[in-house]
């Protein structure tokens, strides 16, 4: 009975093992996820919170302040010019800016010493730990000063074109990206392979209709269900969170069919290179689930090593949605992003003719 | 009867693997033609050259005067075509497939509908096709095989999955097609189901036809015309192959079959040796031999 047992067993693990899908969710996918945030939220090496800081009073006491604060656990310091060091914040190249302006030494004599600390309220919850890092680097530096008054650290949220900048503005173009990418995979690709494996497109191939109407149907298909989504998410945006795209709504529109056109063209080769079900979903997962999380859909990825930074960079998403933010958060002209442009058209047309070579409507060495 | 179908010469390879061997064979307009063989012998590849699924690697295939049938959409208006394990959209409800289907074609979705009325199927338009039984689901691509009245209809394998009466209807069906002067292909593993539609039956093994005749003709060329079954209790062994008019004696497990020339010859001597060995023997009879022993007899073993 045991024998039987044990052999039992034996063959649920066979089996698991004989389906790739569960092989990709069980093995592969959880290492992807280790590897991935690993990248982004630090491996071996600790943990590091990038800060800038503009010293404008250059006094003894602001450089003694600056000095405390690289001595401070996680903090990383980077110093420049104040315009700089506004934009990387813009950008989420660092946490926060911290601002000692002039007349900083003054203050610290009497009651009022604060130290402001700007942050980028798009960050979403990664201001949580630039706060709690920034009172932990203050309390230290308050031990120190024990015969003044303490310090006290003020935050203040950046404004870019007169609005507060929030986390959800910054949200919903990363969730419009996250349609255009799931309509690829989960619309056209999937589909598209099940239509083949179960003979549909075979049966599609014997009809008199042109083939390439049918395939347009599939593609008109999800490029309205994309455009739904996004109209749905704007829209959203607009009448529960007050906002409203800066940018003009033409540039925005061209931007988001240049963008649908390019994930479709990867769902297409996806598709084409996929013989099975279990194999598009397979490949779809491992385009899908890096480029969610590592194209800013909804985090930024400056913590990650800048060798992967680059590779990231490969992909259209994060063009996507940085040309995406750039139009609705900064009302940003179109014609400024030509090189992102061309990204999306290269990742337009080398699937398309992947697509074109590897189709077949029959499967297996058929038409 | 003009040929409608012209296979010359055809050769078909997946990699190393020859499905189709240099074959060539004709079919004359308004006739059935029965392709019949064992699983990997050739006829799914077949059919879907004829088709225009498939590309010959070497040889030709002309159908209906296009000599070029692969994506030509002339020809796709001419037949009719019925796919082995071919599904269609899980998630779309019968009347749609069927008005999406009359559109590819250009003909009033009316047709469509009465013929799956014919099959008493007309409470299922609302139905989705995933919720479809084996069998109805076979029925709504029958539909679809014939309601734009092709010239030619390519049915692989159309009786799986259906019941008995089912069955019996799917061959009245073809045959009032055929009636109406229509051609038709069919690929079956049901041997009784070629006997009793086809007008010929092509058998295939390993990529070649190694029979093509009508059913008559084929049993008159290949085995005896009468076929005695003795049953008996199981483990009994009889040796029967020096009666008269005998050519080939087969055992099963409590039947012995006698192929004969001459069955009255054979029965005299058989009913007087059996009254000997009354207490072993159940039963007895005199069938006409048919076209499943005709294959069985080539192919070897029963399919």
């Amino acid at each position: 009975m045991l024998k039987a047992f044990l052999y039992s067993v034996v063959l649920e693990l066979k089996m698991y093992l004989r389906i790739p899908m569960v092989l990709f969710w069980i093995v592969f996918f959880p290492l992807l996820q280790l590897f991935l945030f690993g990248a982004l939220f630090g491996g071996n090496a600790l943990f590091e919170m990038k800060i800038a800081v503009v010293d404008e009073d250059n006094t003894a006491a602001s450089q003694e302040l600056l000095a405390d604060l690289r001595k401070a656990p996680v903090i990383k310091v980077y110093t420049g010019k104040r315009t700089e060091l506004q934009e990387k914040l813009r950008r989420q190249e660092v946490y926060g800016l911290v601002v000692l302006a002039q007349g900083f030494a003054a203050t610290l004599a009497q009651s009022k010493a604060e130290l402001t600390v700007w942050y980028n309220p798009a960050q979403g919850p990664r201001n949580d730990i630039l706060f709690a890092v920034l009172q932990e680097a203050v309390r230290l530096v308050n031990q120190k000063l024990s015969a003044r008054p303490p310090l006290v650290l003020v935050t203040q949220p950046i404004i870019a074109n007169g609005k507060t900048m929030s986390y959800v503005a910054h949200l919903v173009p990363g969730l419009i990206g996250f349609c255009l990418l799931s309509v690829a995979i989960f619309s056209i690709a999937i589909p598209i392979t099940a239509a083949r494996e179960k003979n549909y497109l075979k049966r599609i191939w014997v009809s008199p209709i042109p083939k390439s109407l049918y395939l347009m149907s599939f593609l008109v298909a999800g490029w309205l269900i994309a455009l739904m989504q996004s109209a749905l998410l704007l829209a959203t945006g607009f009448f529960v969170y007050d906002i409203c795209p800066l940018g003009s709504w033409w540039a925005l529109l061209l931007w988001l069919n240049l963008g649908i056109m390019a994930f479709m063209a990867i769902g297409v080769c996806v598709a084409s290179l996929s013989a099975t079900t279990v194999t598009a979903n397979i490949l779809g997962s491992m385009i899908f689930f890096p480029m969610i999380f590592l194209s800013e859909v909804y985090f930024p990825i400056a913590n990650l090593p800048y060798i992967l930074q680059n590779i990231v960079h490969c992909f259209p998403l994060i063009h996507f949605l940085q040309v995406f933010r750039s139009i609705t958060l900064e009302g940003s002209p179109l014609t400024q992003y030509t090189t992102q442009m061309l990204i999306l058209l290269v990742w337009t047309v080398v699937p398309a003719l992947i697509a074109i070579r590897f189709f077949t409507w029959t499967g297996k060495n058929g038409g | 009867m003009p040929n409608i179908i012209e296979i010359k010469n055809v050769t078909k390879k997946y990699g190393e693997v020859v499905a189709i061997d240099n074959l060539s064979l004709t079919v004359e307009a308004g006739e059935i033609l029965g392709i019949l063989g064992q699983n990997g012998a050739g006829k799914t590849t077949l059919i879907e050259m004829m088709e225009g699924l498939r590309r010959p690697d070497i040889g030709t295939i002309t159908v209906a005067g296009f000599p070029h049938i692969l994506n030509n959409r002339d020809y796709y208006k001419k037949i009719g075509v019925q796919l082995q394990n071919g599904s269609l959209q899980d998630e779309l409800k019968v009347g749609e497939v069927l008005q999406l289907f009359a559109l590819f074609h250009n003909v009033p979705v009316n047709r469509a509908l009465a013929l799956l009325e014919r099959f008493h199927l007309s409470d299922k338009q609302n139905t989705m096709y995933q919720n479809l039984s084996a069998g109805q689901a076979r029925i709504v691509q029958l539909v679809l095989t014939f309601f734009h009245e092709p010239n030619i209809a390519f049915l692989d394998e159309p009786s799986a999955g259906l019941d008995p009466l089912a069955r019996r209807e799917l061959w009245d069906f073809v045959r009032q097609h055929k009636a109406q002067g229509q051609t038709v292909i069919l690929t079956t593993h049901y041997v009784e189901e070629a006997e009793e539609m086809c007008d010929r039956v092509a058998i295939l093994d390993k990529g070649q036809v190694v029979r093509l005749g009508s059913p008559r003709q084929l049993i008159a060329e290949s085995v005896t015309p009468h076929k005695i079954a003795v049953y008996h209790q199981s483990g009994v062994r009889f040796d029967l192959n020096t009666l008269p008019g005998i050519s080939r004696q087969e055992e099963k497990d409590a039947a012995t079959f006698l192929y004969t020339d001459n069955y009255l010859a054979t029965l005299k001597h058989l009913t007087t040796l059996l009254e000997k060995r009354s207490e072993e023997v159940s039963g007895l009879t005199v069938q006409k031999t048919r076209l499943e022993d005709v294959y069985i007899k080539l192919l070897g073993k029963q399919d």
